[in-house]
């Protein structure tokens, strides 16, 4: 055969889509010359970096020939995509290369053509950062509590860090938040609530070995195909697994499931109760699980919705998380009400499926993965649906074991490793800590090297997402810095928070700086835009749904004068803590001194070195026990920061991601799959945190050693209704999502032109016999209205997805079609994540 | 020039067909079947644009299940090569 060019790349590229298929088949055309010559055709390197994309983190490896990105692969070592990457991972490289990339810093002079990209002119850096920086002082001067900084589960894990050190320990401000709060905020607060200790305890792994599979509200074959991919890959393989999808709209991933349950939006409480009164009236839980492992807890009850401004301070709202021991018998009692015909009356699913469900919990002998996404997150009661749903795995000991577990899935690449790890939360602190407890903010003391008592001013959560811009919208919050998201398109009710209301008027007047890579529904509130560099434009780090964390090298410069985000934080610092001191020392020295070239006066060039050292810094958090300051070492010991262990820098590159906590096993660093139980670190249990934390030799070799007394709490909580029920007058439920081809706000992803020419625009999906009675055919435009606001959009009785009689759906990417001036946002009242899943709408033929 | 390699995976029993309805599309060729759900293709196009649209056209047939990406090598893609300015 010739080896023409043509032929050794498609030899490379059978031989590499074998390896990854793992198919047993030797490529047969491949031999000692071919494999020489396929080198040939390889570019100049091949850099490790992992998707900007959802949180499913796949590895990806670019290509780079005379300095240009000509080929990209997925990566074989990423031990979470193993090869794979989805349609959009096709064009990841593209995102890089939209034709209106932001280049130039942009001032707006103009205040009169805010909600316009009208109205701006270009400026220099010096002018841009010495603007934002006297604007935040000056605000921060006049009222610390109006300024505000609004970060993401796209931040990388360094640029988050480098912000939460800014707003906490510089401004000593908790007016930090992520538009994480957005997607996955009550899976955090259900973690928290339940094990007092966040994110899954399970791995990727597990989708090779459940014998069944719930899907609660998560359509993962658009939304994470390629773990989707994995679990049909195993369905298939044996055919006696089984997948229940429970959800509110048929999706691409009902079309492969068993049992599709539909329910009525909300009641999916009902349901879970139903499963849990059944395994205990029926005896088929796991009575020495249970006797050992749990502890059975009540909290708040009835309590309303968080519509109006003051929830937060009403009786109800300041105790909707408080909760207490109870016995089991009383939950059993309390549980009781929730039958399985009961559960059929209020979800509309046949009480037959439900008990199906719940037999398959039932069968000692099965091994149950529960995933979800925002369908349970984006929910009024979305802490009470994850703490069942945990509630399910506790009382039957499916949790913690191969095959067996609870698994949030997450909607953005570091949602985890960023917002959720490092603390941009107004209420948290980096490594699972938080502002409340004074021990945790002694310990950030030592970490930060901050006089004691320095940061007591933290004590009070600062302001959650929605309560932020709700206080923008009033004019309390004057100054507001948002890096890496679109809240101008992904808010819920969008007219008060685009500043159109009359109670979102302060959008207007108050002074909103955004940094970003393209122009967006965002940067057209802005009056300062910062041009960043994305994806692998600058080295970063993501942390995954099954806690890995991976890092992307740096394989191309920004373009025009774009600029790295850390950069801009750190220069943000400078001016804005000059003539600062913590203790007699000048502030910015304690706090960023480290990472600062005093000679060049400005950050160290080098971003490895940069991210190393802050890395090294936050690793500190939890490695107390290499400290050589014995308060470090015996406060971390006591608050068990070691359960999130991190490795080295460089171990991240070495081995292309690693899950924590990352123990390190006769000098070589082995990550953890499945936390709390006791087997072989080696593969993938946790060895070291039972021995360390807990204690060896517990029923089933697990002990859940962050726990309240080593117990995760089965809560009750009851079925209690939405906010906005449909009525004569509004008569739909609205469901708003996403699309495979687009992610999120479709910055990116809408301009590669693959991926906007094959879904252009958002469809409001209709059950045809709804459309039928309306007279709407597919293609007519309709109004979508609700009490707060209106949207046009075209119609489809034959979409992707099938929603039921009485529901319609629409996706929130396209930003001429805002969907969200109809959403409401109102919130769960623990996680404060609001519910873009259900709200009453009518729909008019345009 | 634009060279992909995919992994397709598709119901049980099903292969052979979906590998057939494969092969009538211009630029693909099946190389392996494995456990009769399991195909490797690889798709030769001019463009990224048009290994897309390929990609996309797979959802017609009946028995596919999921399309996974492995591999892509657009250095010959002229798209790419404007696009790549910036670099």
């Amino acid at each position: 055969m010739e080896l023409t060019r043509r032929s050794l790349l498609k030899a490379t590229a059978i031989s590499m889509t074998l390896a990854v298929a793992g198919c047993k088949k030797e490529d047969k055309k491949s031999n000692s010359t071919t494999v020489t010559a396929q080198e040939s055709v390889e570019p100049d390197e091949w850099k490790s970096t992992v998707c900007r994309f959802c949180g499913t983190g796949c590895g990806v490896l670019v290509g780079v020939k005379d300095g240009k990105v000509v080929a990209t692969k997925g990566d074989p070592d990423n031990r979470s995509s193993r090869g794979l990457n989805c349609i959009k991972g096709f064009y990841v490289g593209k995102i890089l290369f939209g034709k209106d990339r932001l280049t130039k810093p942009l001032i707006r002079e103009d205040k009169s053509k805010k909600g316009t990209m009208e109205g701006f002119r270009e400026a220099t850096w010096e002018e841009a950062l010495d603007l934002v920086a006297s604007k935040l002082k000056e605000n921060y001067d006049k009222d610390p509590k109006s300024i505000a900084f609004w970060g993401s589960g796209q931040q990388t894990i360094m640029e988050g860090y480098a912000s939460v050190k800014l707003w906490k320990a510089g401004l000593l401000s908790n007016n930090i938040d992520p538009n994480a709060r957005l997607c996955m905020a009550s899976a955090v607060t259900g973690f928290m609530t339940t094990f007092q200790s966040d994110e899954p305890m399970g791995s990727y792994r597990d989708l090779d070995e459940a014998d069944v599979f719930v899907t609660w509200g998560a359509n993962m074959a658009e939304m994470h195909p390629v773990l989707y991919s994995r679990l049909t890959a195993h369905k298939l393989s044996n055919p006696d697994v089984k997948h229940y999808d429970i959800t509110t709209r048929r999706s691409r991933t009902s079309e492969t499931a068993d049992v599709v349950m539909e329910f009525r939006p909300q009641s999916d409480l009902a349901i879970a109760n139903a499963i849990a009164n059944y395994l205990i009236v029926n005896q088929k839980f796991d009575q020495q699980f249970v006797n050992e492992h749990v502890k059975f807890k009540a909290g708040t009850e009835n309590l309303g919705h968080s519509v109006n401004d003051d929830y937060d301070s009403t009786e109800v709202g300041m105790a909707a998380d408080k909760a207490w021991e109870i016995s089991f018998d009383e939950f059993k009692e309390k549980v009781s009400e929730y039958t399985l015909e009961k559960a059929e009356e209020i979800s509309g699913v046949p009480a037959a499926d439900i008990e199906a469900l719940a037999k398959e919990f039932a069968d000692p002998n099965k091994k149950i993965m529960s995933l979800w996404t925002m369908g349970m997150n984006q929910h009024t009661r979305g802490t009470w649906i994850n703490n069942l749903v945990y509630n399910l795995h506790l009382l039957t000991g499916k949790i913690s074991k191969t095959g067996n577990g609870p698994f949030s899935l997450t909607g953005q690449p570091s949602a985890c490793g960023t917002a959720r790890e490092v603390g941009v939360f107004s209420h948290r602190l980096p490594a699972d800590l938080v502002v409340a407890n004074p021990e945790h903010r002694r310990y950030s003391e030592l970490i930060w090297n901050l006089p004691k008592g320095y940061l007591d001013p933290l004590e009070q959560p600062g302001y959650h997402t929605i309560k932020m811009f709700r206080e923008l919208g009033k004019g309390n919050v004057k100054f507001l810095w948002s890096m890496s998201n679109n809240w101008g398109q992904t808010l819920p009710k969008l007219n008060r928070f685009r500043g159109n209301d009359e109670d979102g008027k302060g959008v207007k007047d108050g002074f909103i700086v955004v940094s970003e890579v393209y122009p967006t529904r965002s940067t057209e509130l802005a009056d300062v835009v910062f041009p960043a560099a994305m994806w692998v434009e600058r080295e970063g780090q993501f942390g995954n749904a099954e806690r890995r964390t991976s890092v992307f090298e740096k394989c191309t410069e920004p373009p025009g004068e774009a600029k790295w985000d850390l950069w801009v934080i750190v220069q943000i610092a400078k001016r804005v803590l000059a003539g600062k001191k913590i203790g007699d020392q000048p502030a910015f020295d304690v706090l960023f001194g480290s990472i600062w070239d005093s000679a060049n006066n400005d950050l160290i060039s080098d971003q490895h070195e940069v991210n190393k050292i802050l890395w090294d810094e936050y690793r500190a958090f939890t490695n107390p026990h290499e400290s050589d300051n014995p308060e470090i070492q015996e406060l971390g010991k006591k608050l068990k920061t070691k359960a999130k262990q991190m490795a080295p820098y460089e171990e991240y590159f070495k081995q292309h991601g690693i899950c924590w906590p990352v123990r390190n096993v006769n000098g070589e660093w082995v990550e953890t799959n499945w936390r709390y139980v006791h087997g072989k670190q080696e593969e993938g249990f946790d060895q070291y945190g039972v021995e360390e934390l807990g204690e060896v030799g517990k029923y089933q070799d697990i002990d859940f050693y962050k726990s309240e007394d080593h117990r995760p709490s089965v809560f009750f909580r009851p079925f209690e209704d939405a906010p906005e029920i449909p009525d004569q007058e509004y008569p739909f439920w609205l469901c708003t999502g996403r699309v495979l081809e687009h992610w999120h706000s479709g910055s990116m992803t809408r301009r590669v032109p693959e991926l906007h020419r094959a879904v252009p625009e958002a469809l409001c999906e209709i059950h045809p016999e709804d459309a039928e009675a309306m007279g709407i055919k597919t293609g007519d435009m309709v109004k979508v209205i609700s009490r707060r606001g209106e949207v046009e959009v075209k119609a489809t009785t034959k979409g992707r997805g099938n929603p039921p009689k009485g529901l319609v759906y629409v996706p929130f990417f396209a930003e001429e079609t805002l969907i969200n001036l109809v959403t409401l946002d109102a919130y769960c009242p623990i996680s404060k994540q609001p519910d873009y899943k259900k709200c009453a709408v009518k729909i008019m033929k345009a | 020039m634009v060279i992909s390699g995919l992994f397709i995976e598709t119901v049980p029993g099903r292969a052979l067909f979906v590998a057939k309805e494969l092969e009538k599309k211009n630029g693909v060729e099946v190389h392996h079947i494995e456990q009769d759900y399991k195909i490797i293709i690889t798709m030769e196009t001019d463009t990224a644009e048009q290994s897309y649209q390929l990609g996309e056209s797979f959802k017609e047939i009946d028995g596919i299940i999921t399309v996974c990406l492995v591999y892509s090598n657009f250095e010959e893609d002229p798209n790419c090569q404007l696009e790549a300015d910036y670099i």
